[in-house]
């Protein structure tokens, strides 16, 4: 847990934003379920309504939002400061780089791909794209040669591909996407 | 009683003695130990996964190698915390903490030794404790009513909140809470009214937990392992591991309460075999006569630890069959898929299908017995897994997630569920919220919902039978008293209490000894 990405213990102003997020949340959550049908015509009981115990966790949780908001203001997490130079500095730390690749990469196969490309060549194009990218854009002082790391991320993703389409298709019956 | 419990039990046994179940048992066993070694890998996505891959199975061998698998992956991971000092599973960081320097002074063969040993000692205690109290619970568990309900579900999210966010229980509780939200989507269970889908059609059928889960440990493991790089070497040798029975016989007090402790800790609601491992080592150090090498290679904190989270596992499966609550985040992938196959684990259980609560007990002995016979053999081949880089592992795995989410259901709205659960599951743990009290409150939420609904139409809204009935009262109670326990001034008034006693003790001895 220690390698958080804001270091100067920016937990406070996280909780801010979060206890925001989730203090918004629980006022829709609260909203809908006092705007949802009590199903009266059907002459059912008011108390078995089904917005009344999304109700109370809307209520509940908003109260533990209120908890963790007033906790970080007493800690000073108002003060957002925000700036171009932190935001740059996030943007181009090495760590966020390789969180937005491997979110990338894996939204593009579990999104774009499955479901409209053919599912063993989308798992191909992933495996490959995937390796290659991590090993020959980020992971550059472990490379060797790059021809062969190109021929072991291309048999790997054959293989992945194959095998996974395979036993999927054949053993566990599953249509696949 | 006890006599019809151990002649189901032997029943159930010999029915799995056959070559193919045999086999069954070995490969997931050995595949959990796998899953448990990798770093990101744990095991509530190993049987997550496997549950995927399972599900056309007949039930009883599902159950058994979901079983293995979890019993596997949870001693597996303390290889890793061994041999590397990364914990495998998040319930082996506390192996890590003495098991690696005992491998950096050359003792890592002796190490693995002695954690197999108390990993098979805790697990046949947690059987036994397994054995013992389902039933028990069970019958218990058939005087509760709605209102009971209502506070068992309230107690899980509120108790599991409070121990995996030590620090910060107030996370753990929104996070326990958000999940019992998240299973107010969809369609709801008295009236069929649909909830929260805003017409979107694939929502009005809730959100299912494995999908869920596959994301919430899954995907956000992958993007944590990815967000640096590290080499991984092995350098380590490894020597005799089989242990002497006389240190073993040394640690006899330490191994029958880290099994004990182990096993109660699994079996409170969404605590897992991670708390269980933290609380026995914590105790051990504290019992010990050499404190002092806790934390520099102690044997006595390894065994606390191991046995601890291999208990665990029998203790949190103790809640899944009596009350069909899970007692960690794999147990509860193991109840999903109990309802996958038909079987409904509840209070009803010992009434309708006592012979399962056996076949439990069975299933366990046999992965506790593959474990430590795996264990014990073949540790160097097993060890070089490790070497695969994290950049050639990591898209195999999201591709079991996507398939694994997809093959339940065939539907790819489910891949899509899994993919926000990822999301937000990192998100989560950046912020240091648990995740488990999320994937406990998915589960609680249906049992919330239908039992406050019907404990108000009974009462006529009256809400003093949630106070009054006696056993009501004593959940409200446990409740109110882990609520408060977290609050400051709780715990200075507490601190002053029992300082005060430990010094009119102390006063107490020494006037007797003058």
């Amino acid at each position: 847990m220690g390698d958080k990405l804001d270091q100067d213990n920016g937990m406070p102003r996280a909780d801010f934003v979060t206890g925001l997020v989730l203090l918004g949340f629980s006022t829709a959550v609260l909203y809908f379920s006092i705007a949802m049908p009590r199903l009266e015509h059907r002459g059912i009981n008011p108390l078995s309504a089904p917005g009344v115990v999304p109700g109370l966790l809307g209520a509940i949780i908003g109260v533990c939002s209120l908890a963790l908001i007033i906790r970080a203001v007493v800690r000073g997490g108002y003060r957002l400061r925000l700036s171009k130079r932190s935001f740059s500095a996030f943007v181009t730390s090495p760590v966020v780089r390789r969180i937005v690749a491997t979110v990338a990469i894996c939204l593009a196969y579990a999104w774009g791909l499955v479901g409209r490309v053919n599912y063993t060549l989308a798992t191909f194009l992933f495996v490959a794209v995937f390796v290659l990218f991590f090993e020959l854009v980020f992971d550059q002082e472990k490379r060797r040669s790059p021809r062969s790391t190109v021929w072991k991320a291309v048999l790997e993703a054959v293989l992945v591909a194959g095998i996974v389409s395979a036993v999927f298709q054949y053993l566990f019956l599953v249509s696949l996407p | 009683m006890l006599t019809q419990g151990i002649q189901l039990f032997f029943q159930e046994l010999t029915a799995f003695l056959t070559l193919r179940t045999l086999f069954d048992v070995l490969w997931a066993t050995q595949l959990g130990m796998i899953v448990g070694m990798l770093p990101g890998l744990t095991a509530t996505m190993g049987v997550a996964l496997m549950t995927t891959l399972t599900f056309h199975l007949p039930a009883t061998n599902a159950v058994l190698i979901l079983m293995c698998m979890y019993i596997g992956a949870i001693y597996g991971g303390g290889r890793t915390a061994i041999l590397l000092n990364i914990p495998g599973t998040p319930a082996n960081a506390a192996t890590a903490v003495d098991g690696h320097p005992l491998a950096r002074a050359g003792r890592a063969g002796e190490a693995i030794g002695i954690g197999t040993t108390g990993s098979f000692i805790g697990s046949v205690i947690g059987m036994l404790l397994l054995a013992t109290f389902t039933p028990i619970i069970g019958r218990f568990a058939l005087r509760f009513q709605s209102f009971e309900f209502f506070w068992l579900a309230i107690f899980g999210v509120v108790i599991s909140g409070n121990l995996t966010a030590p620090k910060d229980p107030l996370k753990g509780w929104i996070a326990g809470f958000l999940g019992l939200f998240v299973a107010m989507i969809g369609m709801e269970a008295i009236h069929a009214h649909v909830r929260f889908s805003f017409g979107y059609r694939p929502l009005s059928g809730g959100i299912d937990l494995i999908p869920a889960m596959v994301g919430a440990f899954g995907f956000s493991e992958i993007i944590s392992m990815m967000k640096h790089i590290r080499v991984e070497v092995i350098q380590t040798k490894i020597d005799r591991v089989i242990p002497k029975f006389k240190t073993i016989w040394g640690y006899k007090r330490t191994i029958t309460r880290s099994g004990i402790v182990g096993t109660f800790v699994g079996a409170i609601p969404g605590v897992g075999e991670d708390i269980a491992a933290w609380v026995n080592y914590d105790l051990a150090m504290r019992s010990s006569k050499k404190p002092e090498e806790f934390g520099k290679g102690s044997l006595e904190g390894l065994i606390a630890s191991e046995t601890g989270n291999n208990a665990a596992v029998a203790g949190a499966m103790i809640p899944v069959l009596s009350l069909a609550i899970p007692g960690s985040a794999p147990a509860a992938v193991l109840l999903a898929a109990m309802f996958i196959h038909g079987v409904r684990p509840g209070p009803l259980i010992m009434v309708e299908n006592p012979a399962f609560v056996s076949s439990v007990v069975a299933m366990v002995f046999l992965g506790t017995i593959a474990m430590f016979v795996l264990g014990l053999s073949a540790v160097k081949q097993i060890v070089k897994v490790l070497l695969v880089p994290r950049s050639k592992l990591m898209p195999i795995v999201f591709t079991l997630c996507v398939i694994g989410a997809f093959a339940i259901n065939s539907r790819t709205f489910d891949i899509g569920v899994m993919v926000v659960f990822g999301l937000l599951g990192y998100a989560m743990r950046e912020m240091d919220y648990p995740v488990a009290p999320m994937v406990l409150g998915i589960i609680l939420g249906e049992i919330l919902d239908t039992n406050l609904r019907r404990a108000l139409v009974i009462s006529r809204g009256d809400l003093t039978p949630f106070f009054t009935r006696p056993i009501s009262f004593t959940l409200f109670l446990i409740v109110l008293l882990s609520l408060v326990s977290r609050t400051s001034w709780f715990i200075a008034a507490r601190k002053a209490v029992t300082g005060a006693i430990v010094r009119a003790v102390r006063g107490a001895v020494q006037r007797v000894r003058s």
